[in-house]
């Protein structure tokens, strides 16, 4: 054998070398041979994203596509929304047609079935690609400083949201801080526990300060939609508000909600149990530095005017004692038009882009198909997106009055019809309307349509459609029992109004609908906001913000200029001495001005769980016209609308939060469900 | 020197090969009377060797002319051997792995693939077959049954080394067939060996004379168990009941059903069974095979050749020039070359080819036929409207079979697959004895190419008949001209591996050996590729060792591993490491079992332990670690213009890793009675850890925008397999063989990752793989008063006849929530088979039976899948399912089998004995889908097990002088039967395809003749 080897020829040897050679080359190789990444070139990895500025800022605003449009309170909405409180109803709760307020209020959402209400985890989303950016954004080398501090400012934004949005709906939530958690590993890696709500609120002002500081003072037109360093600004003082309210401040009112509620990790309340006044001061000074933003001219912010014209009408003569009253805006209410300054932030009328009201609005497609709820049945609308006759008589007459104290000389009258139409501000109200609904102020024709209103619908051509006076007693034209849909049709004889526009119609040749745009954050808030806190001072409070200490104490003044101006953008008159003297009287007026300025703009879901009368306002019977009455006097009766989605309304204290969903629960059992829910 | 070469019977051999062992090119064959003659000088070692025979060495000390050599059949007892995977072979006796060598000559029945031939055939093997068509009767198998709900599951099959499909190989090429089942067989194919490996060789070529094999083959395909459809009348007074039944009016009235009953109107009321029309019951298939095997010291060779064409059983008009029956012709070719470079360097070069054409009519879709047959009632469309117009009810399955097999056009679907394969060998005995070299590359490409010739007729549907007669035609399908499509893709691989092995006994006692094996190699199918992802090449790199030991062939003992990679994984987590040992032990060598328990041939234990591995995700997912994102334009709180955005589109997670098996084995062989009785048994144990599945409990808060995947699946299959053979000898001309085998396997799910559910029954965790699920039902509602005291059914109306199903969560209504496990699944646990070989002289019986056990489908609510039928299955069982369609079956007309109203019954001259039958097997008759009866429920359930009477082989050898003299070894006249008979419950359709009620092609039952030749 060794013989044999020895003797081979040069091939063997050769053979055998190419052999090995083969061997070696393929074993060398073999280090890089499974790495494929030269394929992956025309691939977008993740790892990429942060090779450059441009993907990086590609990616925030990635983050902020994730944010539900905020106009979806209604229908297929995130957050419970006005159905769930006593603005509005609904007939509808299933379906295509998801109404999650009435839903929640009925108390079909469980932790098993929160439906659309299931954002807990979208919010997540946004956090955790904030987080990313925030981690490896100095990875890119093209990024400036500016680039920078732009990207972090709108990062920190989106983040702070979405804490904001897991507060106010689920309660405090699981703050993540700067982690990336990792994304496959075994449960029990995952187990943590909720922060406080406190913790919550001191991390998201926190983070709404740092990032308003690094955000654009405001944008250009084309930008239309993206916060600027005033939402930031306008969020916290919301937050501080919130923060400082009965139910989440301490005393009896959050001691009956949450005393309870105990963090099971380390026993700490969930919320604070001891009343703290200084909150107010924050919330006061958090407006205040809204307020007090600066432009070219004067302040950043004011509330939005037309200027009056001859078809505005006169200012009413009023009893109640407002100096002001007839002096010019913005002093008083004279030299504006105040159906078409309210009413043209909504309908489209009005420039969006330009408007100093808007702190925050968006475009909102959602918002302008929604048209079609209210609208009558016989123009192509479903004619059921209902108003409560409480939110009705919410709204003042037209000299200042409640339609208590007008009831007493005649001028509020719930009998009889009016014999004349009336135009103004180029709204018509038709004669013939019920007696309730003449003498009103302007915002009630500018939100609520009621039966015989008149709808223009000028887009269209159409005879048929254009100029309809809606008829809601039962049988008639847009009435109950008229539509294909047994459910279509108003269960109190009231439907919004709010954003219709006079050109908008659904049906017949040319008809169209204005673009419209939805308000997140309105300077009307941030002046009711800082009255409520200024009037809920006892002492004088010091308060360090951007380096200088101000002092806060309940000073009338500063209640009426901030309360006066939308009392007088509505054309009413302001608060009078004696008012302003009452704290507690003060606190009811801003409560009731609340209700009415931002009827179905999704603030008194919030407002009536933080002053703590969830339960009180819910209690009292959702009432409307009698809309199953063919004639109109029997129409004209206060009732309560024989619908299951009024009399199924529960009232429950758990309500106060939506739950978090049973799935996350069972994979944390640090995890605490919010009280009441189980 | 010269001599006479003889056989074992004592008849002289023709064709051995004669040569010196030591001198290169001096040979010579034996004549025809075995003689031979050749030069040598003393102490030169002449070398007889003839295929078949152990060879014989004879040392050269002094002249001979009568030399008598005496050649035996090849033994196959001591030294028999078993592939065990990268091309090595072990001894039988020294082999501690479980692997089924399958005994060759049992796979020779004429057939579509190889892969048909292994249920009931090879123990560990468990085989379903769905479809009879020729070009798609291919079974699908998995060794020991589906161990993993990740993706693949499906063996590892290679070809000489290289991964292959069982449809391209000819059975007669084939030298040997093994089935590797534990880890200790697999663990050296490391990632790839999770799912079992079949290990296939091919003839080489012998030194010696030149042997020619042919082949020739004619079968006869015969459509068994076709379902019967109800002629028009029959059907018209179910459609009648069926409307009435449910409170509607009646379908038909008097004066129609007069005209039905005597057919007098062919074009509104037909009456035509589609079959008839369409089906031809039996269809030829054709099969040539010619081989030839060969060669001299330096060089050996085996070339072959191949083909085969199969026609359908459909009636086509062929004087349409658009008609086409269903083909499937295949073209095979094998060439292996082994070449003496020198003494030590060995040079093989392979090479094969297969080519298949299915040609088809244009329309494509086969599947149709058959919905058609099962959805068309007979009264629907006429074959052909009296005014020439062809006639659909809509497009596909709706229109008439007829047009669709002669007025479509044609499609053919040609797959090529070629290897080219060089080796070279190099024995280092020279440095270490037993040691030796191997590299190997190969080249493999496989293109499919697929045109159609695509025309359309437009079609027809009579709506009414004007008063003049004529009829009043709605067009149902648009013509569409002629059209020519075309649609390719393409399979190439590399592939290179080098082993070196090492074999050496030390004292007769120590057998010692040992392999290394390094391979890579790199794959690309552009297969549907439409971006990049799917088109990057497939990689695997991979290391593997055994080392094996045994002494006194009484203790043995195997060490493998392998080192795998595959690119699928991120760098630096791409390597597997998957060790296994296994341990045998053979008391039969003991001297004192030889001598006190003689009828103990052989006996031993084994048992192995080790892990594989498996990478591939499902689908077409791959790269699970990387997180991609997609750069988009949109408009960021409805701004008036859009910015880029830029969101991940998948979510990988970087800490993932291979799904793992680990494979328990016990075995026991034995062979008693003088090796007349053998068996082998056994046990395993399959666990799969880390099987891959998207992550469904990853907390919310961790904000991912997609779910990764994780290696979080658990599950075990268990089970066990084995063979047993009884040979006995009865006299001189007659001896017997029985044989059976089984596979049994069984499995449990015990962690699936799942979102939360209510109850605890609604998880797949903690119940066996591919469990039916559906509703219980409690037979058929008895009355009115029996609906109003149960729970609320929430699929739609329900009346007395209609199933009634249990709640199990007792919560008043019947929804999703009450869907339980019902059964076990489709696909068979139990697979065995059983039959024998009796020899009388030159004439050999053999008989296979193979069945199946505990397998149970739905014949209505399943969800099924097959070409054309994607959803739950129902048409083609239930009358009038679709309403107008849904064909009715024969079995539907007996009163007793469907629940009939007992006032209906009264006013039809029903016999009131079988009204409201409890017990009827269709629940109260519905003109259209019954929502409350179509959920899958157990009122529907089927027992698939079935036993089949697979083949029967009738084999007469002629070997006599007389055609040895024509140059011939000998003729083998074969007559084989395949599917003769089936026992089942199922009556109506095959069991294997019950689930598609009728919407498939049957499997035939095949009559062949087959001539083997050899030369």
């Amino acid at each position: 054998m060794q013989k044999n080897f020895l003797y081979s020829n040069s091939l063997v040897k050769a053979a055998f070398f190419g052999i090995v050679i083969i061997m070696l080359a393929g074993i060398i190789s073999c280090k890089d041979f499974l790495n494929v990444d030269d394929y992956f070139d025309d691939e977008f990895k993740m790892d990429s994203t942060f090779t450059q500025k441009r993907y990086i800022e590609a990616y925030m605003w990635g983050a902020a596509t994730l944010f539900p449009d905020e106009a979806y309170t209604l229908r297929q909405n995130y957050t419970p929304g006005p159905y769930a409180t006593d603005e509005g109803t609904n007939n509808f709760r299933e379906g295509n047609n998801v109404y999650e307020g009435t839903n929640f209020a009925m108390g079909f959402t469980t932790p098993d079935n929160l439906g659309k209400l299931n954002v807990w985890g979208t919010y997540y989303k946004v956090i955790r690609k904030c987080n990313t950016i925030l981690t490896h954004m100095d990875e890119a080398r093209d990024m400036t400083p500016s680039d920078h501090s732009y990207i972090e400012g709108y990062t920190r934004f989106w983040r702070a949201y979405a804490y904001y949005n897991l507060l106010v709906d689920f309660g405090p939530p699981i703050l993540l801080g700067e982690d990336i958690v990792e994304n496959n590993e075994a449960l029990e890696y995952y187990d943590r526990s909720r922060s406080t709500y406190d913790e919550a609120v001191e991390y998201i002002c926190k983070e709404f300060e740092f990032a308003g500081l690094k955000m654009p003072v405001s944008t250009a037109i084309m930008d239309f939609g993206r916060p600027t360093r005033g939402a930031a600004y306008a969020l916290i003082a919301r937050l501080r508000l919130i923060h400082a309210s009965p139910a989440f401040n301490g005393g009896a009112i959050a001691r009956r909600y949450f005393s309870d509620w105990i963090r099971k990790t380390d026993g700490v309340h969930y919320i604070s149990q001891t009343p703290d006044e200084y909150r107010w001061a924050l919330a006061a000074a958090a407006a205040k530095q809204v307020i007090d933003m600066p432009s070219d001219v004067g302040s950043k912010y004011k509330l939005y005017t037309v200027p009056a014209d001859n078809k505005t009408p006169v200012l009413p003569v009023t009893s109640i004692d407002d100096p002001d009253y007839t002096s010019n805006w913005p002093v008083g209410a004279a030299g504006i038009d105040h159906y078409r300054s309210y009413s043209e932030m909504f309908s489209g009328e009005c420039a969006a882009p330009t408007v100093d009201e808007f702190i925050w609005a968006r475009k909102s497609a959602q918002i302008k198909y929604l048209i079609r709820g209210p609208q009558p049945i016989s123009l192509g609308g479903w004619g059921r997106f209902s108003v409560t006759q409480k939110m009705v008589d919410a709204y003042r007459m037209n000299d200042g009055r409640t339609i208590d104290e007008a009831a007493s000389d005649g001028y509020y009258s719930e009998s009889g019809y009016s014999d004349v139409v009336k135009s103004f501000s180029g709204y018509r109200l038709n004669a013939g309307v019920f007696n309730m609904y003449v003498n009103r102020e302007m915002r009630f024709y500018a939100c609520v349509g009621f039966n015989e209103a008149f709808w223009p619908c000028l887009s269209t051509t159409d005879a048929t459609v254009r100029e309809h006076t809606a008829k809601y007693y039962a049988y008639s034209e847009d009435g109950r029992g008229v539509s294909n849909e047994p459910l279509n049709y108003s269960m109190t004889g009231y439907v919004l109004r709010k954003w219709y526009h006079p050109m908008d119609a659904l049906t017949g040749s040319s008809a169209r609908v204005m673009d419209k745009v939805y308000p997140i954050l309105r300077y009307a808030e941030v002046l009711l906001n800082y009255a409520e806190a200024l009037n809920n001072l006892t002492t004088t409070h010091s308060v360090e913000m951007n380096g200088q200490t101000m002092s806060y104490t309940r000073d009338m003044t500063e209640i009426k200029w901030a309360f006066n101006q939308v009392r007088h953008r509505a054309g009413l008159p302001g608060l009078t001495d004696n008012e302003l003297n009452d704290a507690s009287l003060v606190q009811k007026l801003i409560e009731q001005e609340r209700m009415v300025e931002f009827m179905h703009e999704n603030r008194r879901y919030y407002d009536v769980r933080r002053w703590g009368i969830y339960e009180e306002t819910e209690r009292e019977p959702i009432m409307g016209m009698n809309t199953d009455a063919s004639d109109k006097d029997a129409f004209y009766q206060r009732t309560m609308p024989g619908s299951a989605a009024i009399h199924g309304r529960m009232v429950n204290r758990k309500l106060m939060f939506v739950p978090i969903p049973r799935s996350e629960l069972r994979r944390l059992p640090l995890l605490d469900q919010n009280p009441g829910w189980n | 020197m010269e001599g006479v070469i003889y056989d074992e019977t004592g008849q002289t051999l023709p064709g051995a090969a004669v040569y010196l062992k030591n001198k290169v090119g001096i040979g010579t064959t034996s004549d025809t009377n075995g003689k031979f003659k050749i030069k040598a000088s003393r102490g030169d070692m002449i070398v007889f060797s003839f295929i078949g025979y152990e060879m014989v060495e004879y040392l050269v000390t002094e002249e001979h002319k009568d030399l008598k050599i005496n050649f035996i059949t090849t033994s196959h007892k001591l030294d028999e051997v078993v592939a065990v995977g990268l091309g090595s072979v072990q001894r039988k006796i020294s082999s501690v792995a479980a692997v089924t060598s399958v005994d060759v000559g049992l796979l020779q029945a004429p057939t579509t693939s190889v892969a048909n031939l292994l249920g009931g055939k090879v123990a560990g093997v468990i085989s379903m077959q769905t479809s009879g068509e020729p070009g798609q009767n291919i079974s699908e198998f998995w060794v020991r049954g589906i161990g993993t709900f990740g993706a693949s599951s499906g063996a590892l099959i290679l070809i000489d080394g290289l991964e292959g499909n069982l449809n391209s190989i000819d059975p007669a090429d084939i030298e040997s067939f093994s089935v590797l089942k534990d880890a200790s067989a697999t663990a050296v194919y490391g990632v790839r060996g999770a799912n079992g490996v079949v290990i296939i060789t091919t003839k080489r070529g012998q030194e010696g004379k030149l042997s020619i094999t042919g082949r020739f083959n004619v079968s006869l395909s015969h459509l068994q168990r076709i379902p019967k459809y109800l002629g028009a009348y029959d059907y018209s007074l179910l459609a009648n009941e069926a409307m009435e039944v449910r409170g509607e009016s009646p379908l038909y009235n008097k004066t129609e059903m007069a005209i039905i009953e005597n057919n007098l109107d062919p074009d509104m009321y037909p009456d035509v069974s589609w079959q008839d029309e369409v089906l031809r019951k039996n269809s030829l298939k054709q099969s040539y095979y010619v081989s030839a095997r060969g060669g001299g010291s330096i060089a050996r060779y085996f070339l072959s050749l191949g083909g085969t064409n199969e026609s359908a059983a459909y009636k086509y008009d062929k004087n349409s020039a658009y008609s086409s029956n269903v083909g499937y012709k295949t073209y095979s070719f094998r060439s292996n070359l082994d070449i003496n470079l020198t003494k030590s360097t060995a040079l093989y070069f392979g090479s094969d080819g297969y080519l298949s054409i299915n040609s088809m009519p244009g329309m494509g879709n086969t599947d149709y036929i058959w919905m058609a047959q099962s959805q068309l009632n007979p009264m629907y469309l006429p074959t052909i409207y009296s005014n020439g117009m062809f006639p659909a009810a809509g497009e596909n399955a709706d229109s008439s079979p007829y047009v669709m097999i002669n007025q479509t056009g044609k499609k053919t679907n040609e797959n090529f697959k070629g290897k080219f394969t060089v080796a070279l060998s190099h024995d280092l005995s020279a440095l270490l004895e037993g040691l030796r070299i191997r590299a190997q590359g190969a080249y493999d490409v496989q293109h499919y190419f697929s045109e159609s010739r695509y025309i359309q007729p437009a079609l027809y549907m009579a709506l009414e008949r004007r008063t003049d007669g004529s009829l009043v035609m709605r067009e149902m399908v648009k013509a569409t001209p002629a059209s020519y499509s075309k649609y390719m893709n393409q399979y190439r691989k590399y592939h290179f591996e080098t082993t070196v092995n090492y074999n050496n006994v030390f004292g007769d006692d120590h057998r010692v050996s040992g392999l290394l094996y390094y391979y890579l190699s790199d794959h690309k199918y552009t297969k549907n590729a439409t971006n990049n992802m799917t088109a990057i090449p497939v990689r695997y790199q991979g290391f593997s060792s055994r080392f094996t030991y045994s002494f006194k062939d009484t203790y043995m003992t195997d060490f493998n591993f392998g080192v795998t990679g595959s690119e699928n994984f991120q760098p630096g987590r791409q390597y597997g490491f998957f060790p296994s040992v296994a341990i045998g032990w053979v008391p039969s060598s003991y001297q004192w079992v030889k001598d006190n328990i003689s009828w103990v041939s052989f006996f031993k234990i084994r048992a192995s332990y080790g892990m594989v591995g498996n990478d591939r995700l499902a689908g077409t997912s791959r790269f699970p670690y990387m997180t991609k994102a997609k750069l988009s334009n949109s408009s960021v709180y409805e701004s008036i213009s859009k910015v880029e955005t830029l969101n991940e589109s998948t979510v990988g997670a970087d800490n993932l890793e291979w799904e793992k098996a680990k494979k328990a084995d016990i075995g026991i062989e034995g062979r008693f009675f003088k090796d007349n009785l053998s068996f082998v048994i056994d046990f395993f144990n399959d666990q799969r850890d880390g099987i891959f599945q998207p992550r469904a409990q990853v907390p919310e808060y961790v904000g991912l925008t997609d779910m990764p995947y994780g290696n979080v699946g658990r599950m075990k299959s268990f089970g066990s397999d084995g063979n047993i053979s009884f040979t006995h000898k009865i006299n001189k001309n007659m001896n017997f063989t029985l044989r059976g085998n089984y596979t049994y396997s069984d499995t449990k799910i015990q962690d699936w990752e799942q979102s939360y559910m209510e109850y605890p029954y609604l998880f797949y965790t903690d119940f066996p793989n591919g469990v039916h699920r559906g509703y219980q039902s409690l037979g058929l509602f008895k009355d009115d008063a029996d609906i109003k005291q149960s729970p609320i059914q929430s699929f739609g109306t329900y009346l007395p006849g209609d199933i009634k199903y249990k709640d199990v969560n007792g919560d008043g209504k019947i929804d999703a929530t009450d869907k339980v496990p019902l059964s076990r699944s489709t696909y068979p646990m139990l697979m065995y088979g059983f039959g024998g070989e009796i020899q009388y002289k030159k004439l050999t019986v053999g008989v296979l039976f193979k069945g199946t056990g505990r397998t149970d489908y739905y014949r209505v609510g399943q969800y099924v899948n097959h070409n054309g039928i994607s959803g739950n299955n129902g048409m083609g069982y239930v009358p009038f399912y679709g309403g107008v369609t849904g064909n009715v079956l024969t079995m539907a007309n007996d009163p007793k089998n469907r629940w009939i109203p007992m006032d209906y019954a009264l006013a039809h001259n029903i016999d009131p004995a079988l009204a409201e039958n409890p017990d009827a097997i269709l629940p109260r008759l519905q003109y259209g889908k019954n929502n409350n009866n179509s959920q899958k429920s157990d009122f529907w359930k089927g027992d698939g097990r079935y036993l089949r009477l697979q083949e029967v082989t009738i084999n007469y050898k002629l070997n006599t002088p007389v055609i040895r003299k024509l140059g011939i070894t000998s003729i083998d006249f074969q007559l084989i039967g395949t599917n003769l008979y089936v026992w089942s419950k199922e009556d109506v359709f095959d069991p294997e395809q019950a689930r598609y009620n009728g919407r498939v092609y049957p499997i035939p039952s095949v009559y062949s003749m087959q001539l083997y030749i050899n030369l």
